[in-house]
């Protein structure tokens, strides 16, 4: 099998007219199987996002597909790409039948091979019996479902998904990483969300970035061992809550008939009656790497 | 007071928004543009106002009040058209960044809203207004034939004439933004027709530009100085190709009296425009889409649940769904399918004439085909190609317009693939359309006359390509289509007459320029779709 490989080089993005950076000097090399890529909104992640999908031009920095600069030849990735970006539209007047062959014949796919594929992706994203509706009568997350649909078309080597379960139900949401899962073993798939749930479900490698900044890059396994004695289960009345949060990072609260169950994410123990918290969670860990950076930096 | 507050919040958010793009600024240095080209120099061979023949013109000398009320004349005339295509687009861009969806959930009028909108369009045609009578000024030292600047007679024409004519279009484009049917294209080529065919009626009754106060006290002055004035033609305009051997004779005018009746004309068309703006309210459907569906629901209340249920689908079990890989040679594009894809795409656009588009193409292809030669292809061919205008409109725009331009620039060859397939469905829809007309020449042995159509049909979606992907809007080849359509093969210009409609036309081999304008378009269109995938 051919090797799959994007190499991000030394990436920085600054938009026309603004100094603000949208990306920053950051460089990741991802190989077969579902890469996670965690941040809070703005941190970067949609533009390193459309950067791979050839969408947008680094500033600085090179991106290569197998070794092809994509910036000098980008039909070397978009032929063997899956994109779904963060916000896309259909057209309201196709079926979803008639927009995938549509795309279908944009990506190249042969009638034939592309009619097959269509009823597949369709029962799989369960729009088989909406299948003939106009896509203007979609609900939101129907139109998600079409945009994965639409991603898969090609068979994708690359397949790259920018907050994709946003919109979907919970069923749509489990369809979706089933599949992702399903998929990862011979592709190169990145995975671009907020959701630390949806990465906790199928990634086998996570990057976190912020404020345009690649912060960490490890396997989960990694990131939930970074937290490990850094989590805290904490019992307080209801009235110190405004007061705890002010001073600690609460990462969750169950109220109970003895108090507010609280977890908290610190170096040291909140008080002297918190005791360590078992099993930390990877929501946890990314909380806590987003806020020790954050920290670093004000200091 | 609040109502007033949110009058002004309205009026100077739209504005800003409007003002502080590049598209507004292009605007602004078309408008000095055409403020210059409104005073042409003693050499040129054109002239904006005047009377003349092929031998003499006379006209006014160029003091302040000359060229104040020549160029408020001409402005009202050309902003009445254009400021429409620039300002409607309050209401839809309050829609697309859904701000419209807060605004509705606010205690804020209708009529307010409304009335907010037309202000604010008010305000940017008068911007403009300002920039062209900042030109003027210059244009009068430019010319130099009187260098005495009068402030207020340069003005007037501007505020007495103009600016009330600009609140109608700011109040009309508002109205058309508020009913479903006239948001789109349609409202745009709707618009094009009713500046053609109604105002001049309007100017005629209601003296709407001004045009007859002004230009009865120019010719009272020009009258006295030549009586032989009266034996020569009125020209208000763009009178191109003028013969410049011509003598000109010029003479003093000081500027027009300002009567009662103007004043009442004026009060009349700021009521007329409020009152259209808060007509405009009526039936505003405050962002709620389901108002705006033509889909009433007619079933009774036992029938809730059946419709309940066409819209709940079975959910096929995960374990049951496959994904099966693609087979070895599945990924080969084919143009073909390509191709096959966009003209579906191009058909299904004929939705807004409900289960009438075929019929409707049917009934303009058979007459081309049966009617006697000259009234096929002068009469029939402009109609056949005036029906296609909101789908070639989207040519080149379709894809920022719904949002697809990720999905689609992000695949393989997009530019050589998609953009061709694109250019020749909007060829073949010409083609289709003038089919009937093509077949008639055909018949009659008029192997030019088909030469010329093919070139129409070839320079029709490349007009609309090259529009629509740099300027991003199906407006713009809505316009100029529109008066293109009008002004050539309609009122018989032969230079502007691109689609072989008019015999003299096509026996000049106009149709060759308009093969080497097709060229240049489609390669336009090409280098700003290359713009567009590889930006950022």
């Amino acid at each position: 099998m051919r090797l799959l490989k994007l190499l991000i080089e030394d990436v920085s993005k600054r938009y026309k007219g603004s100094d603000f950076y949208a990306l920053r000097d950051l460089t990741l090399d991802v190989g077969p199987g579902i890469l996670g890529l965690l941040g809070p909104n703005g941190a970067g992640k949609s533009t390193l996002m459309r950067i791979i999908a050839t969408i947008t031009r680094p500033t600085h920095g090179k991106v290569y597909w197998n070794g092809s600069d994509i910036a000098q030849q980008p039909d070397e990735i978009r032929a063997v790409l899956g994109y779904l970006p963060q916000d896309f539209g259909v057209y309201p007047n196709l079926n979803a039948d008639e927009f995938l062959q549509y795309m279908a014949a944009i990506k190249g796919v042969a009638p034939e091979a592309a009619k097959e594929r269509i009823d597949d992706l369709l029962t799989f994203v369960n729009l088989i019996e909406a299948r003939k509706r106009p896509l203007g009568d979609y609900s939101g997350g129907m139109k998600q479902r079409i945009g994965i649909a639409q991603a898969l078309l090609n068979d994708p080597r690359i397949l790259v998904v920018d907050e994709p379960t946003v919109g979907l139900d919970t069923e749509g949401r489990v369809r979706f990483r089933h599949l992702l899962a399903e998929l990862a073993g011979e592709r190169v798939v990145i995975l671009s969300t907020h959701i630390v749930s949806d990465v906790e479900a199928t990634a086998n490698d996570i990057a976190i970035i912020d404020r345009g900044h690649l912060l960490v890059r490890s396997s989960p396994e990694e990131l939930l061992q970074s937290v490990e004695g850094k989590i805290w289960d904490w019992v307080i009345p209801s009235a110190e809550l405004t007061a705890a949060k002010q001073r600690h990072l609460i990462s969750s609260i169950v109220r109970r008939k003895d108090g507010l169950h609280t977890r908290v994410v610190s170096e040291t123990s909140p008080a002297s009656e918190a005791r360590p918290a078992s099993s930390p969670t990877l929501e946890e860990a990314y909380l806590h790497c987003i806020s020790s950076h954050r920290g670093a930096g004000a200091e | 007071m609040n109502r007033l507050r949110a009058l002004y919040a309205i009026m100077r958010a739209g504005y800003l928004n409007k003002v502080r793009t590049y598209r507004f600024l292009i605007i602004l240095g078309l408008t000095i543009v055409a403020g210059y080209i409104f005073v042409p120099a003693p050499e040129a061979n054109y002239v904006t106002l005047g009377w003349g023949s092929d031998t003499a013109f006379y006209r006014g000398v160029y003091n302040s009040a000359w060229i104040g009320g020549m160029v408020a004349m001409l402005t009202g005339t050309f902003l009445a058209l254009t400021g429409f295509y620039v300002v409607n687009d309050s209401i839809k861009r309050d829609e697309q960044t859904r701000v419209g969806q807060i605004i509705a959930t606010t205690p804020l009028e209708n009529s307010v809203y409304t009335l907010g909108n037309t202000l604010c369009n008010f305000m940017v045609l008068s911007t403009m207004n300002a920039i062209v009578f900042l030109t003027a000024i210059g244009m009068q030292l430019v010319r130099g034939e009187d260098l005495t600047v009068n402030l207020w007679a340069l003005l007037a024409p501007f505020l007495g004439l103009v600016l009330p004519v600009m609140f109608l279009v700011s109040a009309v484009a508002v109205m058309f933004e508020t009913r479903p049917a006239l948001r789109g294209g349609v409202g745009n080529v709707a618009y094009a027709f009713i500046w053609m065919f109604s105002l001049p009626l309007l100017s005629e009754s209601i003296d709407l530009f001004g045009i007859n106060a002004i230009m009865s006290s120019m010719g009272a002055a020009g009258l006295a100085n030549y009586p032989e004035i009266a034996h020569n033609s009125f020209i208000l305009g763009y009178g191109w190709g003028f013969p410049i051997g011509r003598t000109l004779s010029t003479f003093a005018w000081q500027g027009i009296q300002w009567t009662l009746e103007i004043f009442q004309t004026r009060l009349l068309l700021l009521g007329l425009a409020t009152g259209i703006a808060l007509l405009a309210s009526v039936r505003f459907s405050r962002f709620d889409p389901a108002r705006e569906s033509k889909k009433i629901p007619e079933a009774p209340p036992s029938d809730i649940l059946e419709v309940k249920e066409v819209y709940t689908y079975a959910v096929v079990p995960l374990k049951e769904a496959q994904l099966r890989p693609l087979g070895e040679n599945a990924l080969q594009f084919r143009f073909g399918s390509m191709l096959f894809a966009e003209c579906r795409l191009i058909l299904k656009e004929l939705k807004f004439l409900g289960g009438y588009g075929y019929a409707f193409a049917g009934a303009l292809i058979i007459p081309g085909l049966l009617l006697p030669l000259d009234g096929a292809r002068g009469m029939m061919l402009p109609l056949a190609w005036l029906l296609p205008v909101l789908i070639w409109s989207k040519l080149g725009t379709r894809e920022v317009r719904y949002q697809t331009d990720q999905l689609v620039f992000s695949s393989a060859n997009s530019l050589k693939r998609q953009l061709p397939a694109v250019w020749l469905a909007g060829v073949l829809l010409a083609m289709v359309t003038g089919s009937g007309v093509a077949l008639n020449l055909a018949l009659h042995g008029d192997w030019v006359g088909v030469i010329a159509l093919f070139v129409g049909a070839l320079f029709i979606p490349s007009l609309a390509l090259c529009l629509g992907v740099w300027t991003g809007s199906s407006k713009s080849f809505e316009f100029i289509y529109t008066l293109l359509w009008y002004i050539g093969p309609l009122n018989q210009i032969e230079l502007l007459d691109f689609m072989g409609a008019l015999p003299r036309s096509v026996e000049a081999g106009i149709w060759q320029y308009y093969l080497a304008i097709t060229i240049v378009l489609f390669g336009l269109a090409f280098i700003g779709r290359k713009f567009q995938i590889q930006r950022g």
